[in-house]
């Protein structure tokens, strides 16, 4: 009489949307890491011998960091309301993520134009 | 009308895994669980598979149906798609068929020291017993903890828990929090100690699953990550071992 194991599946992380969502949201936090570093690599090629392809490239770093920054940041914004030191029906915790959103966007809005864009 | 099912099947004996695919007269109030009973009632199908109350409150009818972590019981065929795919819970060993050997679910409860230790002097003029009384404000504060019915589908749900079977659990964890929250406990201490060891809740990476599939909703995913919150200022100094001076 044997007992039969059960191991994890190989692609465990696609047979449910909320391991998929979780799977993304970690390996964000190294995608996002490797393209910081590639991000100041290119920045440092471009500064020296800047030629059309490194060009191209850091461009489209800088958007692939910022998308990579956007998932990241949104993933957790709609984690935190879950762990509310008070018991929230569900809908409040739709309200509260929605709320967080909009506050961070306010204030990226505010700090990229009047912390860094201000020139007088 | 006929309704087909594919059931994951284990003869221990043989230790061979196979599908099984049947089909079953289809009525609208027909559970997963009666459509398995008519099998083994009119088909001598012998598909083992635990059950008892067959009203959500025993959890031991827990089983993977169509990739979803649900009570046999309360999941009705109406809802869902042909064939009905039917396997047991996930991350336990399978004893036969859809029953799994729940001992290592078990002992991650007895780690979560699940018992109130009550130091009370107040004596009761009436009856002379010694008791803690509770206003029903202290007892809304476990309401929720204490619906769980250990049916083991958060475990089954956990991927960390999959990779690592030493880990506390999503419902030990929510165990813990229920007597931590029992103004008549007097524990505490002990078991944050138990709860924030090297496999307690700092390995919970936060993926929810556990809280989507509680039949009763008891939703360990945030009381871990609160546990985690209340942990740190409460167990790195009880843990740090002090030097011999």
């Amino acid at each position: 009489m044997t007992q039969f194991e059960q191991k994890p599946e190989h692609y465990w992380w696609t047979k449910k949307n909320s391991y998929l969502i979780y799977f993304i949201r970690e390996i964000n936090g190294i995608i996002l890491g490797l393209l910081a570093f590639l991000f100041a690599l290119f920045a440092l090629i471009n500064y020296y011998i800047p030629t059309p392809p490194t060009l191209v490239i850091y461009t489209l770093l800088i958007y692939l960091l910022q998308a990579s920054s956007i998932i990241f940041t949104i993933t957790w914004l709609i984690a935190m309301p879950q762990i509310t030191p008070f018991q929230t029906p569900a809908w409040l915790k739709r309200i509260l993520a929605i709320t967080l959103v909009i506050i961070w966007i306010t204030l990226s809005y505010l700090i990229s134009n009047y912390a860094f864009l201000y020139h007088p | 009308m006929e309704i087909k099912l594919k059931i994951r099947r284990y003869n221990p004996e043989t230790g061979q895994l196979i599908w099984e695919e049947a089909s079953v007269p289809f009525h609208q109030d027909l559970t997963v669980m009666e459509a398995l009973d008519y099998l083994n009632d009119h088909k001598q199908k012998q598909i083992s598979f635990r059950h008892s109350c067959r009203m959500g409150i025993c959890g031991s009818c827990g089983a993977v149906v169509n990739n979803e972590h649900v009570l046999m019981c309360q999941t009705f065929c109406r809802d869902l798609k042909q064939p009905i795919v039917i396997e047991p819970i996930k991350n336990f060993p399978v004893i036969k068929d859809l029953v799994v050997d729940i001992k290592n679910g078990m002992e991650k409860f007895r780690t979560a020291l699940p018992y109130t230790k009550i130091q009370s002097n107040h004596t009761s003029e009436k009856s002379g017993y010694k008791h803690l009384l509770q206003s029903p404000t202290q007892r809304k504060k476990i309401e929720q903890s204490s619906q769980c019915i250990k049916c083991m589908l958060c475990y089954s749900a956990c991927p960390i828990f999959a990779f690592n079977q030493n880990f506390i659990g999503p419902a030990a964890a929510a165990l813990a929090d229920r007597y931590n929250k029992d103004n008549r406990d007097h524990l505490k201490e002990s078991r944050f100690r138990e709860i924030t060891k090297d496999e307690g809740i700092y390995k919970c990476s936060f993926i929810g699953e556990c809280s989507k599939v509680c039949p009763k909703s008891v939703d360990p995913s945030g009381t871990l990550q609160k546990l985690k919150i209340a942990g740190v200022f409460k167990s790195p100094r009880k843990s740090i071992p002090q030097k011999n001076k």
